[in-house]
């Protein structure tokens, strides 16, 4: 059966997007990068956390932008499920490099998985805001700080929320920053 | 945080990429240098921290992109201390603040109708102690005795309205945690999120008597109002093998874990 004049349209505007992506045109690596960022991301996550994982997923699409034969490599077709095993493979080689713990090879497919160092990242991120608030926030600037930093209110509503003039919020919430920086990376007074 | 942490002389290139000020071949440095320097590692691990409450520092999208030259390196500069510090001194005055370095966000893809649910939203299952015993995370294929009491936590839903949780045993028999199984009826409403990306347990913990087996533990993350009980249960009865959930509009996270009797 002879296709449709809109599938035939389809079929011509793959075939330009796929020669764009094999010569690693920038318009196209951008769109890529936009698209697909997730689906690298998720991937790599099975894996790899913390530092380690952005280097990978920043690797993946550095490799895509540098190396022809890479792309070369895609023939077309799914590309999010391209990039998902491109993905995985290079964390998986990433990890044994750094001699880590091999994950287990049973992720089920599609709905996302149990990431655990996510939750033990999002505790150490609430252990940083209680010690913060105890060991430097000053009481005056608390309600800023928890409307925006905690519960991450944009700053009409924080500054309605506290019943302060947006000015003053902005000037504590810089004021807060400042210390909260200089608390969370260096550990000592700015 | 009271320890000062050791720093490297090239830290300052960690400080770069999370203020969205890399270039590319600083970038590459960065990447290269951090396999082999603990102490910068260290550094990063804690700006990741920070990142997570400071929503000044750019999305991980974004600091990505701006390291591979993809997005053009912002502009921040000491600028915005001296504003505000004018602003202080003219506090009352009513003067509105503009800031140097509005958080890009251009990279995000436009909001279709029904924004989609956190990407990054997780979940996780806590065996509550009892008798002031400890809560301990549950990691995927931990045991857990039949009448073990439950806890769950969420993190990372920022933009997410609602969350179910439920498990499913090996005879695809649904148990309900949220809504509860006493009120998991179509009209029930779904639990909904408390704003913010920190982490953020439930208040309560659940017992329920379970088979013994493997039991797969379900967080389905969404902004659709309409999800209801009937359309998971229909999800999880027709689902393939392996237990993928086909639900539109929804972030699914699961966590499997094998309930045995002998522990009871």
């Amino acid at each position: 059966m002879a296709p449709t004049s809109e599938a035939a349209v389809d079929l011509v505007e793959a075939d330009v997007w796929l020669v764009g992506f094999r010569e690693g045109r920038r318009e196209v690596m951008e769109d890529c990068y936009r698209e697909h960022f997730g689906t690298v991301d998720a991937a790599v996550s099975r894996v790899l956390h913390g530092a380690d994982r952005e280097t990978v997923v920043q690797d993946v699409f550095a490799r895509l932008m540098s190396d022809s034969q890479l792309r070369l490599a895609f023939k077309g077709g799914h590309l999010r499920a391209w990039l998902g095993t491109l993905s995985r493979n290079l964390a998986i080689d990433f990890a044994r490099h750094r001699r880590f713990e091999q994950p287990d090879g049973l992720m089920p497919a599609g709905d996302g998985v149990h990431s655990p160092h996510v939750i033990e990242h999002q505790a150490e991120v609430r252990m940083l805001v209680e010690r913060f608030r105890k060991e430097r926030l000053p009481p005056r600037w608390a309600p800023v700080f928890e409307a925006r930093f905690v519960r991450q209110m944009d700053q009409v509503t924080a500054a309605r929320h506290v019943g302060i003039s947006r000015t003053t919020l902005a000037y504590q919430e810089y004021r807060i920053r400042g210390l909260l920086r200089s608390f969370a990376l260096r550990g000592s007074r700015p | 945080m009271t320890a000062r942490p050791r720093r490297c002389e090239r830290s300052k290139l960690v400080d770069l990429h999370f203020e969205g000020r890399i270039a590319p071949h600083a970038e590459r440095q960065l990447r290269l240098h951090l396999d082999r320097c603990e102490a910068c590692r260290g550094h990063y691990h804690r700006w990741l921290l920070l990142a997570e409450i400071d929503s000044r520092v750019p999305s991980r999208t974004e600091r990505l992109a701006i390291g591979l030259g993809l997005r053009a390196p912002s502009q921040q500069t000491r600028a915005p201390a001296l504003g505000l510090a004018l602003a202080a001194a003219v506090a009352g005055v009513g003067v509105v603040l503009v800031w140097g370095h509005a958080p890009a966000r251009a990279l995000r893809l436009l909001e279709p109708a029904i924004p989609a649910p956190s990407s990054e939203a997780e979940f996780a299952v806590y065996s509550v102690g009892r008798d002031g015993a400890q809560s301990s995370l549950l990691h995927a294929e931990a045991e857990i005795a039949p009448n073990q009491s439950l806890g769950f936590a969420y993190a990372k839903a920022a933009g997410t309205r609602n969350l179910m949780i439920f498990g499913v045993d090996e005879r695809r028999r649904v148990v309900w945690y949220r809504p509860a199984g006493a009120e998991s009826s179509e009209s029930t409403p779904l639990l909904p999120i408390t704003h913010g990306e920190l982490l953020h347990e439930l208040s309560e913990a659940f017992t329920q008597t379970l088979d013994e087996g493997t039991l797969r533990f379900f967080a389905v993350f969404t902004n659709r109002e309409d999800l209801r009980v009937s359309e998971i249960e229909t999800a999880v009865a027709t689902a393939p093998s392996e237990l993928t959930l086909g639900l539109p509009g929804c972030q699914v996270r699961s966590v499997r874990l094998n309930v045995k009797a002998s522990l009871q």
